[in-house]
């Protein structure tokens, strides 16, 4: 109820009570007395009004103004007392009570305040130990993600209505996201992975899975093909997550784009159909010449030479086709060696380390130069280990000098120690050794291995400088490009990439969304940067921003962050608020591109900004141009803050930002201010639930009574 | 004094052709069909050049040209390597391994016979 209102009617009620009190006391008085001082009194009092009204006024006054005295400085200071009181205990435990009303009234806050303060210091320390624990799990959340993020292959957990748990930056590549959407991608926690990949492939994954399980076979993963965002061939691998009880949770898709790999592979084949072609109509040709040459040997010297020039010049033929090919496809020969590109400085470290470890003292001889060569590092550097052992076995307390250096398209790496060489019989045993490796032996022998990596290794015997050498040349390749390197420091920062709580099926989805519970809602809150205030009057949408809330959880990486270029000119007094200069305008689209994009990032969420009335209203103007609807349901901050603590004045963003204790970074930019919102829906769903009101529709139906809803804009 | 080329290959195929357009060209030609007996003719036949191919079995072609290269004694002969590997790689380990020629199967004819006069007029 409107405070005023609800003042005037107590107060009414009070002096009403006031005068049936007087009226029945004097009735009770003129009983008691007799007739003629009855008629005496109601005669003089009838003559003499003043003598009833004054003192029936001025005791109206004093009730009012004690009744008035008693509101302001006892009733209306403790409900708002009781309501900071709240906010301490919910929201913000620095918020302290203001000193107000009555002296008992301020006594009361002053102790209320002292007691908020020890309530302050012990929620600190609890907050201390809760921050401990918390950051042991994060750090444990860290190295899940790092190793997620750090694999070469996508990864996309979901559960089994396609919701998305945990991706990683590959998946987002491969999976992609469409051109001017505001950075927003397909992929995004609590998104359907359907948005993505076909539904009926999923679909299809999952009944063989299950058929699998049903058949207590092994599990392998399921493969399947589909297309990336940008035409990619991705080869997906599906595996199940099981429960405890050996039901599919939800599944793992391992993503990798095989595109160039398919286009190898088709290449080989190629090359194997034309050269297996080539070669029987070149020999074909050779042979029936040769054969009628030696058959018919009196034949004349003409047809002969005829016949001699079929096979030299098939020969020939033969000759450019193997040249031909060994050019052009040599380097795809070896695609399904896991290779990487390493420095080789890099892989000599490496080695050092692991010939230290053995015992064997390698010390850095001229200094490496800046050069890569792609291996098999782990295999390589066991391999090279292996040698070095073979040198220190000759030669015990042997110091080995390692440098290597560049040798037209080759790296040459140079071993050299004092004393014996590998005889030419050790390396050819060395090299049809299998190299042995952790817990299995590797399948290949050393000499298998180099070939492998087109690597050649021979040894000189001591020369003059009294050093023997092991030789070891690989072909140099490209250092890796900038492109590679970028996705590196992506992975590195580490944004909000899983949420486990997902895993829980939400099995009321088919129940009315009004009687969810706003703790289980996905929110969008999002904020506009317009011209000015009146739409109708063609004002124009310059900015939106959004930021989206999966499970009470603000992901700061899966955001909304367009400008929009206005049809007419942003007019000067409105960059002071919004700052956006003309010429940043310039390149963006238009609203006709971004709110269709808008639309698709909160598509099945709620909407939330604060005066949400304001933003709808610019929405609603444009959406019929842009051919998209925003039905969603709405929620709006300012007015749930109204709903949560009605007493309180000022319901505007820095208002209630500093009554909340959040911080406020780039306030008036659509994302800033998005996001600002965020933190407090954050903050007041609690509240607002410990009040009873916990569905979206009793949300809905508390803004719609509040007092500031009826402002209309 | 003719000059005398020792040929070192396992193929009889290639030998042929091989030991005809050397004795066409004017040179004594003998023939090893492995490491151990191309390192005994090159004892008893002191060759002015050897034609020796990488693939061999037991000691390979390199291992040949290095045990040359080692001995003060033959730091004369020529050496050509012939091998179907023709990997940058290779080439470079023949090199360094003191090879003075290297070349890659299929090879013109005419060509590796000019090559051969070439190296041995330097002589």
């Amino acid at each position: 109820m409107r405070r005023a209102l609800a003042f005037w009617i107590y107060f009414a009620l009070g002096f009403l009570t006031f005068l049936v009190l007087l009226a029945g006391i004097i009735a009770l008085l003129t009983m008691q007395v007799e007739e003629e001082t009855r008629s005496g009194l109601v005669g003089y009092f009838s003559s003499n009004p003043a003598l009833i009204f004054v003192p029936l006024i001025l005791n109206g006054l004093a009730a009012f103004l004690a009744f008035r005295a008693f509101l302001s400085d006892y009733v209306l200071p403790i409900r708002r007392m009781t309501e900071e009181t709240n906010i301490h205990a919910m929201v913000n435990p620095s918020h302290r009570l203001k000193e107000q009303g009555g002296r008992q009234v301020r006594r009361l806050a002053v102790a209320v305040n002292d007691m908020a303060d020890k309530h302050e210091q012990l929620q600190n320390n609890f907050q201390h130990r809760l921050n401990e624990a918390r950051a042991k799990l994060e750090r444990e959340n860290e190295i899940l993600t790092s190793l997620v993020s750090g694999l070469s292959e996508g990864i996309v957990v979901c559960n089994l209505d396609g919701q998305i748990l945990l991706y990683n930056q590959r998946a987002r590549e491969y999976l992609g996201s469409p051109p001017q959407s505001g950075g927003a991608s397909q992929i995004g926690l609590n998104r359907s992975v359907y948005d993505s990949i076909d539904r009926d492939l999923i679909r299809h994954g999952l009944e063989t899975l299950k058929h699998r399980l049903q058949q207590h076979q092994h599990i392998l993963p399921h493969r399947f093909a589909a297309a990336g965002s940008s035409g990619q061939l991705l080869q997906m691998q599906m595996l199940p997550v099981l429960d405890d009880v050996k039901k599919i949770d939800a599944i793992v898709l391992v993503i990798k784009d095989v595109t160039e790999q398919v286009e190898i592979d088709n290449r080989r084949d190629l090359l194997l159909t034309s050269l297996n072609e080539g070669l029987r109509t070149s020999l074909s040709h050779i042979r029936a010449a040769v054969e009628t040459v030696t058959d018919y040997p009196a034949m004349e010297t003409k047809t002969r030479d005829a016949l001699l020039g079929v096979i030299l010049g098939e020969s020939q033929h033969l000759s450019g086709m193997i040249d031909q090919a060994t050019l052009e496809y040599a380097g795809h020969f070896k695609s399904r060696w896991s290779m990487d590109t390493v420095r080789v400085n890099t892989l000599l470290k490496t080695l050092q380390r692991l010939a230290e470890d053995g015992g064997i003292r390698l010390e850095a001889g001229e200094e490496v130069p800046e050069i890569w060569v792609k291996v098999d590092s782990y295999t390589m550097t066991r391999i090279l280990s292996r040698l070095m052992t073979s040198i220190a076995g000759d030669n015990p307390d042997v110091a080995v000098a390692y440098s290597a250096v560049r040798e037209n398209r080759l790296a040459h790496l140079i071993f050299q120690w004092p004393g014996n060489p590998l005889s030419s019989e050790q390396l050819k045993n060395l090299r049809q050794e299998f190299i042995s490796l952790e817990k299995e032996q590797n399948p290949f022998t050393i000499q298998e291995i180099l070939d492998r990596h087109d690597a050649e290794l021979w040894c000189n015997p001591a020369g003059s400088a009294q050093l023997a050498t092991l030789n070891i040349i690989f072909p140099l390749v490209n250092p890796p490009t900038a492109e590679s390197a970028r996705v590196t420091v992506l992975d590195s920062s580490r944004p909000e990439f899983y949420d486990f709580d997902l895993f829980r099926r939400q099995e009321d989805i088919d129940d009315d969304l009004l009687s969810r519970r706003l703790d289980s809602l996905t929110f969008t809150v999002f904020d506009t940067e317009t011209t000015g205030l009146d739409p109708a009057g063609g004002d124009e949408i310059l900015s939106i921003g959004a930021v989206r809330l999966v499970n009470g959880r603000l992901l700061r990486s899966e955001t909304f962050d367009q400008l929009v270029k206005p049809v007419k000119p942003v007019p000067r007094e409105s960059i002071e608020i919004h700052g956006i200069q003309p010429e940043m305008l310039r390149n963006q689209p238009g609203i006709e591109t971004a709110l269709p994009a808008f639309h698709h990032f909160c598509r099945d969420t709620i909407l939330v900004a604060h005066n949400a009335a304001f933003d709808m209203r610019f929405l609603s103007l444009f959406e019929r141009n842009c051919g998209v609807r925003f039905d969603h349901p709405v929620l709006d901050t300012l007015l749930l803050s109204a709903v949560a603590h009605p007493n309180q004045d000022r319901h505007n963003l820095d208002a209630i930002a500093e009554r909340f204790g959040v911080t406020i970074i780039g306030r008036h930019t659509a994302l800033g201010d998005a996001l600002v919102t965020a933190e407090i829906l954050l903050k007041l769903i609690p509240v607002l639930i410990s009040q009873g009101i916990k569905t979206l529709g009793q949300a809905q139906e508390a803004s719609r009574d509040t007092f500031y809803a009826r402002i209309k804009y | 004094m003719g000059k005398k080329i020792l040929i070192v290959d396992d193929e009889p195929n290639i030998v042929i052709s091989l030991e005809f357009l050397m004795q066409q060209g004017g040179y004594d030609i003998e023939i090893a069909r492995d490491g151990q007996e191309a390192l005994n003719k090159l004892g008893s036949f002191h060759p002015d050049l050897v034609l020796l191919d990488v693939m061999l079995p037991y000691m390979d072609g390199f291992e040949i040209c290095q045990a040359i290269r080692q001995k003060p004694d033959w730091n004369h002969i020529k050496v050509i390597l012939l091998t179907a590997k023709g990997r940058e790689v290779d080439i470079t380990k023949g090199t360094a391994l003191g090879a003075d020629a290297y070349v890659t199967k299929p090879f013109a004819t005419r060509e590796l016979v000019d090559k051969v006069h070439e190296m041995l007029e330097a002589v």
